[in-house]
């Protein structure tokens, strides 16, 4: 039987915010172990949740960008468990009343454009750090907490399960991490843990309707992994399947080295978090005006982005996707196409040669002035440089900033056209190389390209091969 | 009350476990004699209508209240761990954590 | 009249025209504790050095004329639930035994910034689950009254101190009645505020949409200085009110004159003790004799406040005290795993009481149980907050008992928890509803010992309690109720 995965994400998002969600304790990242850390941080008894105002804002911008309908009444809620690094023995999230509902996000595949709708979004507050002594929870004999993380906000991000495959989950990611970091609510980066996805995957037949057995697949730490992750699990559930066996209820650990996940053994009984509405909180209620005000707060989202910049600029759709990534690099593309009127070559430069020198300066996009690659750009429109010395151009400017008008004059990297300055070069390579030269004078045309290739060498091809062309069959 | 709501001596091992309570057998089975007299004497809860009526959380609906993003200070490594018997340097020190509770968020 | 026997406003006059100092204040509270103390049992910690230091610093500041809080030099006693910096704050608990906080509750602080000498902390029942303090896990605390009964609970410790003259002002806290009921019991002044009113940052959550914390004082005046000092908007309490904190000394004089009051048929029922219902009627007739307009008023959910209380409270008190697991703080237990370090140090840290009232929480939060019980109270809870904004469209103040009885023996109801909730039964609904109450000594009955009567307001009208309460104070003589003749070990 041919099985389809039935896939649902969970994500959190820690919000950048200075401090956290119910403290003015610092969320910066890279503490000494217990630093940010208040009474409350601690569980103290007797200390209150205070919101962050910030930390509300954030909540709703990421879920108006995610098209959800955020809730005018939200409730705080408890949920109960007892865990190191949860010093409260509750985590203050939102049960039934979350912050928002519904939504969808739209992503691009190659067969086209799908919707994958959203449960919910809700505030919550994360959990402490646990440093284990040796490989692993399993194996280790203690632990140690460090609580600097507890309490940072995180928006949890519930997708309906319509997801069908471990790529489209990783697409899902890849464009939601996008439209965050244009919110400006999240660094999100899966590296730090800043945004983090759990799964959970069941298979049915082709066609059907049902919901088979689900795993929850935890542990996933990269794109790739997600990927990979499912798409192993899909594949270990359908061998099951196909054995004539039962998938188990459980949670799976991926293990990256492995390439595998491994099912972790469940305690007896479900979790039971005993939810209740948080009494120290009030319901936080939010006014139309203050959801429609943010609403206008938005930037442009990266789903509109790019189709702006294949209306207006006349670009393919890689080219878009590429400099639409960031909402910096598109800023960076739209500032320069103001001045810079062929945008299909501003756009090859940007998506190519520009993206690759950041890369290797380790620089920002922001760090470069749009200006300096327009001036790059038309000296090379205009014949006063070749693309060589334009792309070696290229990686000084990131390097250092510095405008290529002014590097060629300091370098004297300008083109060589003048008659007196490359016969004396014409000269010598004919001197160099009698045998090529004679070779032309016999009429093999392929001559001419080696000598003239010689030429270029010397001058770090800085001549002009038109002027050069001309100047070898005077001579010869 | 009816007798499935009475909590039997399973139940009560469930809610020591959730309420992370070691009971000695004796001291268990007086609570639960306990706990099953107060059960039925608050069952009768159920017995006012409540028909469309909205739950209180609070004595009233209060009005939210916000903290500015502003970062303050935090507490000194001295009085972090000033009343903690299970500090290892900077941390915490929890014996082995393995095949415990639900975890994280 | 010796220091010790004076009310805090008489105490606040006399430092104020400097005829005494505030460390000879101190001094006396400290010297009559000495006493009475050995009998009582009201103090968990005593803190003479502290109250001494800023008896010291009050009598300094007032040398040099600075402008002073009227409490200025007026020692207080603290209940063992409310934090002090640098103070051990117990809740009367094992688990808490060596807990120090690094800072004050905002109510110990505004005492503290007052001038207010700090006595000690005051003994409880454990985590404030009681009306007894037999529950400390310590030991009891004998009502000044009849050292073979109890004080009360669970604010028993802060009651007894200012009964026997061991501090003229007490803090308490009072999730249901615990600040009201040993009032009563001990024939002292005892306001529960509204929820809001006071700041809860830094009271040790029992039930944290009920607490409170409010004075425990000789006088109606005594009262309305301490919750002048301590009400009030606090931005480390989110559910703190911004309500501007009324004139309430000035409220004192101003008569019941057309006041409509409501007396509460569910406060007399026949099995109460007559004399208290008759201490009861007796309230009313003097309103009425001053000018109010008293009418019978019956309101039909409060019958169910007793469940409510107990379901909200077990399931609020069951989350609230997960906390303590013994890893940052209290008590240490090692282990092989992290359950048994936890489960260990709970298991032994906590008394009965607080056992069964977590089990209790945790089994009516249970998905099997949220919405028949958990849900269902809260439901019930909104019928009796109708309940009381149906009574104060037609009244300005309720009318009712505190209690069934006066103060019983120690030991006689602690066999038969079910018995003492029930004396709940008057003090209960307001705090479901929010709404802030006084209980006032009414005299004393037969048997020598002191009865309380209860008024209520609606949300944010202290100013009538006190009113009331102040003429009921005048109609009795004006002076506070001491034990009388005192016992004979005092």
């Amino acid at each position: 039987m041919e099985y389809e995965a039935v896939i649902g994400l969970e994500i959190h998002v820690e919000l950048q915010t200075d401090s956290k969600i119910f403290c003015g304790c610092s969320t910066a990242f890279g503490a000494e172990p217990n630093t940010n850390c208040c009474p409350g941080c601690l569980g103290l008894p007797g200390t209150l949740p205070l919101l962050n105002r910030r930390a509300v804002e954030y909540g709703v911008l990421a879920a108006l960008a995610l098209n959800c309908q955020v809730q005018e009444k939200s409730i705080f809620a408890r949920k109960n468990y007892f865990y190191p690094d949860l010093p409260k023995a509750y985590q203050i999230s939102q049960d039934d009343y979350p912050l928002a509902r519904g939504g969808y996000l739209e992503i691009d595949l190659p067969e086209g454009s799908r919707r994958i709708n959203l449960q919910r979004a809700h505030l919550e507050e994360e959990a402490g750090k646990l440093v284990h002594a040796g490989d692993s929870i399993m194996s280790a004999a203690y632990s140690l907490v460090d609580y600097n993380r507890a309490g940072v906000p995180l928006l949890e991000i519930v997708t309906e399960p319509e997801i069908t495959s471990g790529r489209e989950a990783r697409l899902f990611l890849e464009e939601l991490r996008r439209l965050l970091r244009y919110t400006g609510v999240s660094d999100v980066k899966m590296e730090e843990g800043s945004l983090r996805c759990d799964a959970n995957l069941s298979l049915r037949p082709a066609g059907s309707s049902e919901l088979g057995t689900r795993t929850e697949v935890k542990n996933l730490n990269s794109f790739r992994a997600v990927e990979q992750a499912l798409n192993y699990e899909a594949e270990r559930q359908a061998r099951i399947l196909a054995g004539g066996g039962e998938v188990i209820q459980a949670t799976c650990h991926w293990d990256d080295s492995c390439k595998a996940t491994v099912v972790m053994r469940m305690k007896e009984g479900a979790a039971d978090y005993r939810y209740f509405p948080e009494p120290d909180l009030p319901p936080l209620l939010l006014e139309r005006s203050y959801i429609e005000a943010l609403k206008e707060k938005l930037p442009e989202l990266p789903r509109q982005k790019r189709q702006r910049l294949r209306e207006r600029y006349g670009l393919d759709d890689e080219e878009a996707a590429i400099i639409a990534d960031t909402r910096e690099m598109a800023d960076f593309f739209e500032c320069a196409a103001e001045s810079y009127q062929d945008h299909r070559n501003l756009a090859n430069w940007v998506q190519g040669d520009l993206i690759y020198q950041l890369r290797e300066a380790g620089k920002e996009i922001e760090q470069i002035s749009p200006a300096l690659l327009v001036e790059l750009l038309e000296m090379l429109d205009r014949g006063e440089i070749n693309r060589p010395v334009a792309k070696e151009l290229l990686e000084e400017m990131v390097k250092s900033g510095a405008s290529p008008r002014r590097l060629v004059k300091k370098r004297g990297l300008g083109k060589i056209s003048g008659t007196e300055e490359l016969a004396p070069l014409v000269e010598q390579v004919i001197t160099e190389n009698p045998e090529a030269a004679e070779n032309y004078r016999r009429g093999k045309k392929k001559a001419l390209a080696f000598l003239v290739g010689k030429v270029m060498a010397l001058t770090r091809g800085r001549a002009d091969p038109q002027e050069l062309n001309r100047l070898f069959k005077e001579k010869l | 009350m009816a007798a499935d709501e009475a909590i039997g001596e399973r139940e009560m091992d469930e809610l020591a476990e959730l309420a992370c309570l070691y009971l000695e057998p004796a001291e268990k089975k007086m609570l639960n004699r306990r706990l099953n007299a107060l059960m039925e004497l608050l069952g009768k809860i159920g017995e006012v209508e409540t028909g469309g009526v909205e739950p209180d959380i609070h004595p009233g609906i209060l009005p939210p209240r916000f903290r500015e993003d502003e970062v303050e200070p935090s507490l000194s490594p001295g009085r972090v761990f000033q009343n903690s018997a299970h500090r290892s340097d900077s941390f915490f020190r929890v014996p082995s954590i393995a095949g415990e509770g639900p975890g994280g968020a | 009249m010796k220091l010790y026997e004076m009310t805090a406003l008489e105490l606040s006059r006399l430092l104020g025209k400097k005829e005494v100092s505030a460390v000879e204040v101190t001094q006396s509270f400290l010297e009559r504790t000495g006493s009475v103390e050995p009998q009582v049992q009201a103090y968990i910690t005593q803190t003479p050095e502290i109250a001494l230091a800023a008896a010291e610093m009050v009598d300094k500041q007032r040398a040099r004329g600075e402008a002073l809080s009227p409490l200025a030099g007026v020692p207080l006693a603290v209940k063992d639930n409310i934090c002090t910096g640098g103070v051990r704050t117990t809740c009367a608990s094992r688990f808490m035994e060596e807990y120090i906080p690094p800072t004050d509750a905002t109510v110990v602080m505004k005492a503290r910034r007052a001038g207010m000498p700090l006595l000690g902390k005051t003994n409880l029942d454990e985590f404030a689950m009681g009306s007894s303090t037999e529950n400390s896990a310590f030991f009891p605390t004998r009502n000044p009254w009849d050292l073979q009964r109890v004080p009360g609970g669970s604010s028993g410790g802060s009651a007894a101190a200012v009964a026997a003259g061991m501090a003229p002002l007490a803090l308490g806290t009072d999730t249901g009645g615990s600040v009201r009921q040993p009032a009563a019991f001990c024939g002292l002044v005892g306001l529960r505020p509204t929820y809001g009113r006071v700041s809860r940052a830094g009271l040790v959550p029992l039930a944290s949409s009920l607490d409170q914390a409010g004075p425990l004082a000789l006088t109606t005046a005594d009262a309305a200085l301490l919750l002048s000092l301590i009400a009030g908007e606090d931005r480390l309490d989110p559910t703190s009110s911004a309500a501007p904190v009324d004139d309430y000394t000035g409220a004192l004089s101003q008569g019941v004159r057309g006041l409509k009051v409501g007396l509460l048929a569910e406060h007399l029922p026949p099995e109460f003790d007559s004399e208290i219902i008759a201490a009861v009627r007796r309230a009313a007739a003097a309103l009425e004799k001053n000018g109010a307009i008293v009418e019978e008023h019956a309101m039909p959910h409060i019958s169910s406040s007793l469940e409510v209380y107990y379901l909200l409270c077990a399931a609020e008190a069951s989350s609230n005290l997960g906390r303590f697991d013994g890893l940052r703080y209290g008590r240490s237990e090692s282990a092989e795993n992290v359950t048994a370090m936890y489960s260990r140090a709970r298991g032994e840290g906590f008394g009965p009481e607080v056992k069964r009232r977590i089990l209790l929480g945790t089994a009516v939060l249970r998905e099997s149980r949220y919405e028949r019980y958990f849900l269902q109270a809260q439901r019930v809870r909104a019928l009796i907050r109708r309940d009381f904004e149906d009574a104060f469209s037609r009244f300005d103040l309720l009318l009712g008992a505190v209690t069934p009885s006066t103060a019983f023996k120690l030991g006689e109801k602690i066999e038969d928890p079910l018995a003492i909730y029930r004396g709940d039964i008057c003090i209960l609904p307001g705090p479901l509803a929010g709404v802030p109450s006084i209980a006032l000594p009414a005299g004393t009955v037969s048997g020598g010992l002191p009865v309380g009567v209860q008024l209520t307001a609606a949300p944010f009208n202290e100013r009538v309690l006190f009113r009331a309460a102040h003429l009921l104070e005048q109609e009795r003589g004006g002076r506070p109720l001491r034990p009388q003749p005192a016992p004979p070990a005092l």
